[in-house]
């Protein structure tokens, strides 16, 4: 089966050989060039011909939005999945308006970025998982709940802040947080002053009184992983 | 080692699409998951939806 062009664009040299060495190891995917900026990727576009671009969300020098539009523009059968370090719902909505197929972080797993690869070029088909109708009532559930929260105290803490206060809720102490969360005990500091000030908290109590005071201890939930049937539900 | 799922859901059930999971925590059996990416893509039906890969975070707590 012949290999998939990719051209991966992104600023950072550290991402653009780890990827680069991560995918040859796994094979299937033939990482044609790596571009430092968009200029230089709509350079190589059309004598590379690749099959999908990896486009880091920061790239600098050029809006994420209109970069899609002017890659799609010159090669609108190749397909554009964003990296991102941090997930930004606005701009992951924008990007896939602008056209991209795909917006997933940088730290998931290089099996996933393949089959992502994979996925978005041949409109591989995929099984349709037991637990997807659960997991949509579960998203379903938190929108709702979202939707109330907003404008409240809940609506502005960051997804590590909420994770930080989970823990707080379970009575980890901030070195049994900084441990599990691989985070120093100063950056876990750092984050529960932000916490207390985003909720009007003035101590560890309250803010865990809050939480529970509001049932957000009780959010809807992820998939099971044993519903799921193990690691990587997406067929072939 | 972080664990991954992937997980489709048709676009005609996904309640609101002014929304984009990416990056959300969700809390599941003491353990807590974010949703790591998501594409477009395509049912064995030929229906469209997402496909999102949903990343555990940390192992369940003792």
């Amino acid at each position: 089966m012949e290999k998939l062009r990719v051209l991966i664009v992104d600023d950072t040299t550290l991402v653009r050989q780890g990827l680069r060495s991560l995918l040859e190891q796994r094979g299937g995917v033939d990482l044609v060039a790596e571009a430092r900026s968009v200029p230089e990727a709509l350079e190589l576009l059309h004598t590379l011909n690749p099959d999908v671009v990896l486009l880091d969300q920061d790239i600098p020098g050029f809006d994420l939005a209109e970069a899609i539009r002017r890659l799609k523009a010159e090669l609108p059968r190749t397909e554009v999945i964003i990296l991102a370090e941090w997930p930004d719902e606005k701009r992951a909505l924008e990007s896939l308006e602008a056209g991209a197929v795909g917006y997933v972080l940088k730290d998931i797993h290089i099996d996933n970025l393949a089959r992502a690869i994979e996925g978005v070029t041949n409109g591989r088909t995929i099984l349709h998982p037991r637990i997807a109708r659960q997991l949509v009532e579960s998203f379903r559930s938190l929108m709702r709940e979202r939707r109330e929260k907003e404008g409240t105290w809940l609506g502005g803490l960051t997804s590590r802040e909420l994770e930080i206060l989970l823990q707080m809720t379970k009575g980890a102490t901030d070195r049994e947080i900084a441990s599990k969360m691989f985070l120093s005990a100063t950056t876990v500091k750092s984050h529960i002053r932000s916490i207390y000030r985003k909720i009007g908290a003035r101590n560890r109590t309250q803010a865990v009184a809050l939480v529970l005071r509001n049932g957000w201890a009780n959010l809807p939930f992820s998939p099971t992983p044993s519903a799921s049937g193990g690691k990587g539900e997406a067929g072939r | 080692m972080t664990r991954e799922h992937l997980v489709f859901v048709p676009e005609s059930e996904w309640p609101d699409a002014s929304r984009c999971p990416v990056g959300w925590t969700f809390a599941y059996q003491a353990s807590l998951w974010t949703v790591k990416g998501v594409l477009l893509a395509q049912a064995p039906s030929g229906a469209r939806g997402l496909l999102l890969i949903v990343g555990q975070e940390h192992e369940p707590a003792a």
